[in-house]
């Protein structure tokens, strides 16, 4: 059933992944680059073994955040908060990493939660606004995602948080060693945050399709009139959504600490990059579904690197790939465009 | 301590930032008067910020820079346009597509002019004008002196009230945001008056984007745009979507980024002081439309469509 579903859907996204590459490599004609040559290295650099671990390691992130974005979607309203509250869930995942000690079998999910509720937190704000007071949550969420880095940077340099020994960056100091994520394959940095995200794309799938709750999400997004009349509190469940959304941002800002860097680097969540933006692009091209974002995200995972690779090997700049995002997402907004192409299918905005 | 803070030189620099973010907020009020909000404003800023430095670094003149700023800002609003008008396509994905090609590009171009990827060197770019006389007097420079792109935003905002709602354009333009359907069985062409408002946008933003880099900090930085882009879309919603009152919100968005800048620097040696006042302004403007809030005021269009 699902199957079905996704192979019949699945060729507007792919036809706007295509269109998207084809055209950010054809553009780097203009930075002074073979286009072909471009094409080439981007793809046998991802074949390398390094490429697919590195892969693996960025995709729990990606697709935390990219899950955390459809729920809200699903219930009619944006959180752009997605890269903000993962940021938060980075944060406290790494300021309880350092200060939690118990038996890893409990510390590890201890700190995961912890990280999980520093996201919601940063969540609740812009819902309390938008249910009490109406505003638009794009706007108020997105100027929280701004201040979210730089309350990073605030707590990262906090006295007993910040790293001594590291002078030259702001980074907090390790967490312990009970507190990081197992990993799979040993010495290579792929953890069990891959299963952790994995396994919480399905149980949104369960839980947004065959739980009472998912369902009055979804029919509060689908129309929020219809779903009052027929007795849902549509903005109890719109602030649920909201939580839940910036928890599952927080577990995957807390999986990258635990997983991956084991201390907050300031730098690396600099303003608005990184995964928690790709995870906005990975949810509209997966389609807002939560099957549809594990495909997406392991191709903007598999984006990163191909751009980091294209960066060492071919000296495109790094940021060319958020570049590459936006053309895919501008593609992915044409549903009109996309249905002339594909000749007459019926083609209906993600979500709808 | 409070007369420390509370100098000319506030004013001063209260003036200078409202004034980029006024040119963004008029154009992002006249682009939502025409039914397509442009949620790109941030990206364009961002990107009118390096290609003026670009420009005014390889060429030696500011205006130059400012023409290369809004010309960037056009195009990019043009590509907005074929998403959500021609396509119509969803408004806040479209902008969100423009916005991550800006925030692509700009670090790109930094990095292929300047080998550097989160600032450029200085440039010249544009001095406060210096009247002869008048600009002796303390109280009257720090009324008159300001980069030339600040007057050029006056008569710019007085030219765009006036085109607004004094001319047939802005009158389609309004009534093309009221309600598409009617304003196309009127004969109106909906899709060219929302081509137009959109492009307005993007060359005042983009114009927005050079008085930032080459009037304020005559360099571009990754950190140029901060967020300014959608504070300019909260000014224009705070001021209940008429130009004087977000006139009005631009000069208390400018004061609050004034005045966080002048505490930095008073404060600066407090542990931890430069990032509560980074913070500052941004939450402050959360707040600020918390207060106003309710209602309709502060929802987007949706795209439209002919039958």
């Amino acid at each position: 059933m699902v199957y079905k579903e996704l192979v019949s859907k699945s060729w507007y996204p792919l036809m706007s992944v295509l269109l998207g590459l084809f055209m950010g490599f054809f553009t780097t004609i203009f930075i002074g680059l073979n286009p072909l040559e471009v094409t080439y290295i981007f793809f046998t650099s991802l074949a390398s073994r390094e490429s697919i671990i590195q892969m693996l390691i960025s995709f729990p992130a990606c697709l935390f955040c990219a899950l955390s974005f459809l729920l809200t979607f699903r219930s009619g309203v944006f959180n752009f908060g997605t890269p903000g509250q993962y940021v938060l869930g980075a944060l406290f995942a790494a300021v309880f990493g350092i200060f939690l000690d118990l038996p890893p079998i409990i510390n590890v999910p201890l700190v995961l939660l912890m990280g999980a509720l520093g996201g919601a937190l940063w969540a609740i704000p812009p819902a309390i606004l938008k249910w009490k007071r109406e505003v638009n949550e794009i706007i108020t969420t997105l100027l929280l995602s701004f201040v979210a880095p730089i309350l990073g940077i605030y707590v990262a340099k906090l006295p007993g948080i910040k790293d001594p020994e590291r002078v030259n960056i702001i980074a907090t100091l390790p967490i312990n060693e009970s507190a990081k994520l197992p990993s799979i394959v040993p010495g290579s940095g792929v953890n069990t945050g891959l299963i952790l995200a994995l396994v919480m794309a399905f149980l949104l799938y369960i839980f947004l399709w065959k739980t009472s709750i998912g369902v009055r999400i979804r029919a509060t997004g689908l129309n929020p009139l219809a779903a009052t009349y027929c007795g849902i509190n549509t903005e109890r469940v719109m602030l649920l959504a909201f939580v839940l959304s910036g928890g599952l941002a927080g577990f995957g800002g807390a999986c990258y600490i635990l997983g991956v860097s084991h201390a907050y680097y300031a730098r690396t969540f600099l303003g608005l990059s990184g995964y928690g933006l790709s995870g906005l692009v990975a949810a509209f091209l997966g389609g807002m579904h939560p099957i549809g974002a594990i495909f997406s995200s392991f191709f903007f995972s598999m984006l990163t690197v191909g751009g980091l690779m294209l960066n060492i090997r071919a000296r495109v700049p790094v940021d060319y790939v958020v570049l590459i995002q936006g053309l895919i997402l501008g593609f992915v907004a044409m549903p009109l465009l996309m249905k002339k192409m594909l000749g007459g299918k019926a083609l209906r905005m993600v979500g709808t | 301590m409070i007369l420390e803070i509370l100098t000319l030189g506030l004013l001063t620099s209260t003036i200078s930032f409202t004034v980029p973010l006024a040119l963004a907020a008029l154009g992002g009020l006249v682009a939502d008067k025409s039914g397509v909000p442009n949620i790109a404003l941030e990206g364009i800023i961002q990107v009118g910020g390096i290609l003026a430095v670009v420009a005014c670094f390889f060429s030696g003149n500011a205006w130059l820079g400012t023409v290369a700023a809004a010309l960037i800002g056009a195009l990019f609003a043009y590509f907005l346009g074929i998403i959500c008008v021609r396509e119509a396509g969803d408004i806040v994905v479209g902008g969100f597509a423009i916005n991550f090609v800006c925030w692509g590009l700009a670090p790109t171009l930094s990095m292929i002019f300047f080998k550097s990827k989160g600032f450029t060197p200085l440039v010249e770019g544009f001095s406060a004008i210096r009247i002869p006389i008048l600009s002796d007097i303390p109280i009257l420079r720090a009324l008159i002196s300001y980069t030339p792109l600040t007057y050029f935003a006056i008569i710019a905002a007085i030219l765009l009230y006036v085109m607004l709602y004094r001319t047939r354009l802005g009158k389609h333009i309004i009534a093309a945001g009221l309600d598409p359907f009617v304003t196309d069985t009127q004969g109106i062409n909906v899709f060219r008056v929302r081509y137009i408002a959109l492009i307005i946008s993007g060359i005042l933003a983009g114009i927005a984007g050079a008085e930032y880099s080459l009037g304020i900090i005559h360099r571009w930085s990754l950190g140029l745009s901060a967020g300014r882009g959608f504070i300019a879309i909260a000014a224009y919603l705070f001021g209940k979507r008429r130009p004087l009152q977000t006139i009005g919100a631009c000069l208390l968005f400018g004061f609050l980024e004034a005045l966080s800048i002048r505490l930095r620097q008073v404060l600066g040696w407090i542990h931890g002081a430069t990032e509560l006042t980074q913070m500052a302004p941004l939450v402050l403007t959360i707040m600020i439309l918390g207060i106003i809030g309710k209602g309709e005021l502060t929802k987007f269009a949706k795209p439209y469509r002919r039958e």
